[in-house]
């Protein structure tokens, strides 16, 4: 017999089954409690903006111990206006939390490239502060072959 | 331990941002992984901050988590005016910390 899983999670049993095994749908559009209280730890109250956040993921991982990333945002860096922070956070890893980044206007650029650990196929969410108090979001989804956790 | 590796720029102006690459080796224990003969967790053990300045002056600084790959590398940004010392610092969860310089020169 050959069930989607969604027509599966559609069904009472795999919705609870899904519960019990706390597996959330990898294209859920929403994110986690831990993932939201992150943002919002963040965010610290300040509206948070679409846009100037770049991120450079591959759309396919086939490594998800070694997943390369780059964020780059699109922002003065002068000393009255530039971005100071940029947290990445995983919308399914065991932990929320991969990094986060400090800049000043020395730096000339608020970007950075680095190599993470992906579980499984999720999100990458960015977010950016700025000196003035801005706060500037993206994210992207990754799709990882091998998990890149535990092993 | 391996010596960190680091990259910068040659031929560098006055006023150019320009990318410096560092890479530090560690094993980022992260705290996920059994160990296959006694069964339990190996517990964490990463590289959680790695920080670099010029002339002192912040220029950038990582927090980790165990998200971060084996043998943490980042490729950053500096603008460069004159020619100055880079300090380039790796803190990891025993508090241990391993420093390195590089003198940055410009081109007249």
């Amino acid at each position: 017999m050959d069930v989607s899983k969604r027509q599966f999670l559609g069904t009472t049993t795999g919705a609870a089954l899904a519960l019990m095994l706390n597996v959330r749908p990898v294209t859920s559009r929403e994110y986690s409690a831990e993932v939201e209280a992150a943002i919002a730890d963040f965010a610290s109250g300040r509206t948070i903006q679409t846009g100037r956040v770049k991120l450079a993921i591959p759309k396919i991982a086939e490594n998800g111990f070694r997943v390369p990333i780059a964020v780059t945002v699109d922002h003065p860096m002068s000393r009255g206006n530039h971005v100071t922070r940029v947290l990445v956070l995983a919308s399914d890893n065991p932990w929320p939390d991969i990094a986060e980044f400090r800049f000043s206007p020395l730096s000339g650029q608020a970007a950075v490239e680095t190599r993470i650990r992906l579980a499984r196929s999720q999100r990458i969410i960015a977010l950016a502060e700025t000196s003035q108090g801005q706060i500037f979001k993206a994210d992207q989804f990754v799709e990882v072959t091998v998990g890149g956790c535990g092993s | 331990m391996a010596k960190p590796r680091i990259v910068i720029p040659e031929n560098v102006q006055a006023g150019d941002t320009i990318e410096i690459k560092a890479l530090f080796p560690h094993r980022m224990e992260s705290g996920q992984r059994r160990d296959r003969m006694t069964g339990e967790i190996v517990p964490r053990s990463i590289v959680n901050k790695f920080s670099v300045t010029f002339d002192d002056q912040p220029v950038f600084q990582a927090d980790m988590m165990p998200a971060i790959s084996r043998n943490p590398f980042f490729i950053f940004n500096i603008k460069v005016e004159q020619s100055g010392t880079l300090k380039f610092t790796w803190r990891d969860d025993d508090g241990q910390i391993v420093r390195e310089t590089r003198q940055l020169v410009i081109d007249n």
